[in-house]
Order: structure tokens, then sequence, then C-alpha cells
């Protein structure tokens, strides 16, 4: 038998007699005025938009600060320091993400429809691409400064940066109702290192190290996905330490 | 779909369910009753899951105290149609294929070829993926046609 | 609607919290009633779905209590909250209402309407971190109705309340559980009294007693006490 005809007979067997009460129902519905009782809902994107607006202007503030400042210094012919300078920008994103644990609201926003998780989610999501996007600006701003190739200044720029994220999300994954000292603590460490660094390794900036860089760049990514992964997943109560 | 469409697809799946047309619409009534008190979406397709879902376990809960679900072979209310005795041997036929198939397998078939429900809330109410909502159905259409032909064979 | 728990156990550091709890909840106020470290607040996480229970399970009419539909319908007052540094109390509730996801037109209302029930319409635009202990609690309750939530539980609520305002608690909650699920825990009993329909009572996260508050009688202390005293 083919198909349109089985669908017919479907149809026919399942057909139900008219309801009769409903009319009747929805007129009393209309009369108590249930239909547009309760609260609408907002859509994921509305959700992201008030977040943004509920960001620290402090975050901003300090980005655009650190960034015009990389800009000035790099201008400023300082050699291979203002790279060390990027992981700075990474403390905005650690400690606004953790905000809801630093003021106890964690429990509050997990119970919400739009759980804690989504909460953080956009926190770090929207400082991130701000920052990383006006990280990129700035590189390529600067690029004509240095006699390396973009590519490179991209890389000299992104790994500081990327690790600085990395062990704070780790750090903040382990340490969740810490006031975020320890994130920046971790930043500034970062930042250190990275301007020791040349001093160890004479060569770290030159052309032949460069594919080294590229694939620290790499395993940084990788890491960093799978550390916020699992930033994300262990939400469970002996983590908060409430 | 406006909410009084909802309400006939819904009281649809409820008298496919269990068959009585008061009770069918009692549980309509109180599944949207369910419904309206809690948050409205405005998205069309998880209105859609919701009601269902309401109206799933208002049947379960229904058929908590029965042992068993209503048989689909006992369907009295065949309807004529131009070449009346085929297609009585047709749907009689169709409706003993439909008795040997799983309440879900059933349950899948008359949402999506009855009701017309969207791949996407199906995969939402059987928490399964689409490609495998296709899948499925494929199978059941498979295993009716196979049933039917099955009694055909045996001049049933 | 029903909240049902079936054989739900958590264990952590190893203490086990909850021990194999089943119960019904149903339209109403229930008591849950415990001395503290009896395990309360662990039981009310794993009802809000910010703890996975080990072993058993939680839904409310088919649906799981990790799910966003279960969120949306229900209230929740944990035990200590915070609030973000600037906020006012109008703005804390703004903001909560944007993270339960409701809109601003409705927000505003809601807020409004939540501010005079719980008596802060004095003190909304003040800063939070003015308010007494009283005060925030009644900013905590406000936040629990915004979403009109069908399931309200709530982790000692009474807490840092004066009389007045424990009276003005009772009676809100009356009001409330005629038509929705409401869960109380305390360890002071005189405060489901009034206000209780059923009772359960926990002891090392076991529940050791459940049924309607009429059973306890009279004097609701004493019978807690006995209840406490039986068990092993």
């Amino acid at each position: 038998m083919d198909h349109d005809r089985l669908m017919k007979d479907l149809r026919e067997i399942c057909r139900a007699p008219e309801p009769e009460r409903k009319e009747i129902f929805f007129q009393g519905l209309a009369e108590r005025g249930v239909t547009s009782g309760r609260p609408t809902s907002i859509s994921h994107g509305e959700f992201i938009l008030r977040q943004f607006l509920y960001i620290g202007k402090w975050v901003w503030l300090s980005s655009a600060v650190l960034l015009l400042f990389i800009t000035w210094i790099c201008y400023g012919n300082n050699g291979n320091y203002p790279f060390a300078l990027t992981p700075l920008l990474a403390a905005g994103i650690l400690v606004e993400t953790e905000r809801s644990f630093r003021w106890k609201m964690a429990e509050l926003e997990y119970t919400a429809r739009f759980s804690l998780r989504s909460v953080m989610l956009a926190r770090m999501f929207l400082v991130g691409a701000v920052e990383t996007a006006g990280l990129l600006v700035v590189i390529w701003a600067v690029q004509p400064r240095f006699s390396y190739s973009f590519g490179r200044v991209f890389l000299y720029m992104m790994v500081p940066y990327l690790s600085a994220s990395l062990f704070g999300s780790v750090y903040e994954r382990k340490h969740r109702t810490d006031n975020g000292w320890g994130s920046i603590v971790i930043c500034l460490l970062s930042s250190a290192f990275f301007a020791a660094a040349p001093y160890c390794m004479s060569s770290l900036y030159e052309e032949q190290f460069a594919v080294v860089w590229l694939a620290v760049f790499v395993l940084l990514i990788i890491s960093l996905g799978s550390s916020v992964r699992r930033w994300f997943l262990e939400m469970e109560e002996p983590a908060w330490s409430l | 779909m406006n909410l009084e469409e909802q309400y006939d697809r819904i009281y649809k799946y409820l008298y496919f369910r269990i068959h009585d047309r008061h009770t069918a619409e009692d549980l309509t009534q109180e599944t949207f009753l369910r419904f309206l008190g809690s948050r409205t979406y405005r998205d069309e397709n998880r209105q859609m899951q919701y009601l269902y879902t309401i109206a799933r376990n208002l049947c379960s809960q229904y058929y908590r105290d029965k042992t068993i679900e209503y048989r689909f072979d006992e369907t009295l209310d065949i309807t004529l149609s131009e070449d009346f005795e085929q297609s009585v041997v047709e749907r009689i036929s169709l409706m003993n294929a439909l008795q040997e198939l799983s309440q879900e397998e059933r349950e899948m078939l008359f949402l999506r070829y009855v009701n017309d429900v969207p791949i996407p809330v199906m995969s939402r109410l059987y928490h399964i993926s689409r490609f495998a909502v296709y899948r499925k159905l494929k199978k059941i259409l498979k295993k009716v046609m196979s049933e039917m032909e099955k009694e055909g064979d045996h001049g049933s | 609607m029903e909240l049902i728990a079936d054989r739900i156990t958590k264990q952590y550091k190893n203490k086990i919290a909850v021990d194999r709890m089943s119960f019904t909840l149903a339209k109403g106020v229930t008591g849950l009633l415990g001395a503290n470290g009896a395990g309360k607040t662990t039981l009310m996480r794993l009802l809000c779905g910010i703890l996975v229970p080990d072993s058993g399970t939680i839904s409310c009419d088919g649906m799981s209590v990790g799910t966003e539909e279960y969120r949306d319908i229900l209230g929740y007052l944990p035990q200590n909250f915070g609030y973000y540094p600037e906020f006012s109390g109008k703005d804390f509730l703004l903001y909560m209402s944007a993270v339960k996801g409701i809109t601003g037109k409705d927000a505003a209302r809601k807020t409004k309407e939540l501010i005079e029930l719980v008596g802060l319409a004095e003190v909304a635009g003040k800063k939070v971190r003015t308010y007494s202990g009283g005060m925030r609690q009644r900013l905590g309750i406000a936040q629990a109705l915004l979403n009109d939530p069908q399931i309200l539980i709530m982790d000692e609520p009474t807490a840092g309340l004066d009389p007045q305002e424990r009276i003005r608690f009772r009676e809100l909650i009356a009001d409330i559980g005629e038509k929705k699920i409401v869960l109380l825990s305390t360890h002071i009993v005189s405060d489901l009294e009034h206000i209780a329909d059923r009772l359960m009572i926990m002891k090392d996260g076991q529940l050791i007693w459940q049924g309607s508050r009429s059973a306890g009688g009279e004097d609701l202390e004493a019978f807690y006490i006995s209840k406490i005293g039986e068990k092993r």
C-alpha cells in the first residue's frame, strides 16, 4: 500500500469527535484574565544583552586604559616589554566571571531560569570577546612598530594573555569564593614571567623560535577550552564551599 | 498556531490515548490550566513541547490505576468512504497492525503523521536527536507495512 | 502538581547528608523540622537542582529538577545570600528578574508589587548594605516570588525576623500555600504551628516522621522532641 493512502487511513482511524466545551473554557479564561496574567519570557539574546548592561564599568574602563597603555608603550621603542603586559588583560575576564561567587549571589542565580552557568558564561563571553577584539585591534595597530611579521606579533601578544587566562581559570575553579585577588596575582606573575623570560633565553623572540610559540599557542587554546569546560561542569557544592 | 488550535490538537492526542470524550476533554482543559499557570514561552515549539509533556504526564497519572491501556483494535467508529469495502478492510488491517506496535511507537506515529508535530519538538519530547526521530519513524512505518502485508497473506 | 522524591541519597566528605529519603510534596505548606546539621539545607538544595543526588530520583510532574522548565516555576530562598555591592533593594529585584527571564515592564510591575507586599516600600531606593537583617530577609522572600513560582522552597525563612515581621510572613505564606507547593525548613517549631499543613521531621539525614500537622497535636514542640528522641 502506498504512503499517502496509509497516511489517509491513519488520519481517519485517529479522528476524534469535536471537543464540546472548548468555547466555554476559553471564555472562562478570558474572563479571569488568565491568558495574559503571567509574566512573559525573554529570549537568550535579551538575557545576554541585560547581563552586558550589568557588567561593571570598571572592567571596560580598566581594559581600555590597559590597551591604550600597551599601544603607547609599543610606540615608545620599548623592545619586547609590551608583550609582557597582555596578561593583565585577562584579570578583567577572570574577576568578572566569578562575581556571583564573590558576592554570594551564586545560589540565588543557580535556581533562576537562566541558571548561574548562563550568567557566568555570558559574562565570560562578553568580557572575553570585547577584550580579545580590543587586543587584536592593538596588535594590528602596533605591528608596524616591530621588525616582526604580523603572525609573530600576534603570537607574542596572545600567548601571555592566554597563559594568564588558563592559569587564572584553573585557580578560580578551585577557589571559587575568594575575593578575586588570586586571579590578579596570577596575572601579575604571568606578566613578570614574560618580562623576565628574555633574560633567561635570549633567542626567545628570534625567528626560528617562532614555531615554538605557535605550538604553545595551540596547546594553550586546547587547554583553555578544556579548563573552561571543567569550570562550568564542576558546579557541585564542595567546590563552592558554601 | 493559536491557543484554540493547540487545544484541538491536544484534545485529539488525548482522545487517541484515552478514547473517552469526556475524560479527554477534562484532561485537555487540565493541561491548558497548568500550561497557562506557568511561563508563556514565545517559541512555539517550546510551547508545544510543554503542552504535550503535561498531557502525557496526565495520561500516565490517569492510567496509573488502570491495568491496560486502551486497545487500538477496539475502535468501533469506522467511517465510510468511496470504495467502502476496500477501505474498511484496509483500516481494520491497519488497526491490527497498530496494535502490534508498542505504545511509544504508536504515539510517535500519531504525533508526527496525524497531529503534524514538528521534528524538533518530537526530538525534545523523546530526548533523542532529530536524526534518531527520522530513523525511528521510518522503522515504525516499515513495521506497520509489513504487518499489514502479513495479514494480507493470511487473508484475514 | 506534585514534587516526588524517591529514595534520594546524598553524601559528602564521608558523611551521609541525606539518607534514602522518600516523600511527595503536594499543594499546601509543608514544614521541614530538624536540628542544625540534620541535612535540611542539603535536602532543599537537592530539590532545587543545585545538588544532584548520588542515588534516587526527584521529579515534578514528569519534569526533572535540573531543567529550565522546573526552575521557571521554582522560587528559592537560601539560608544565606549576598547582593552586588552598589544595588538598592529595587535594583536587586530588577536584577533577579533579569536572571529569571522576566521582561522589563513585567519586571517593573512585579518588583513594585513585591516591595509593597514585604513592606520595603520606604527603603526600596536605599542600598541593600544599609538594610537590617530582617529587611534583607524580606528582600530575599520578595525575590523568591518574582516569577510567580508554583513551588516555593525556603530555608530558614524566619531567621532574623522580628515578631511582627514573623506574623506578616506567616500570613503571606498561608496565602500562597493555598494554591502552591510550599516547603519551609526551620529548627524553630513555633514558626510552623500555625501555617504548616504537613510536617516532615529530619534527623541525621533521615526522614524520621512525616504526616499531617494535626497529628502533631496541640503542643507541637513536645511532639517534635518526642519524635527526635524516639529513633535509634
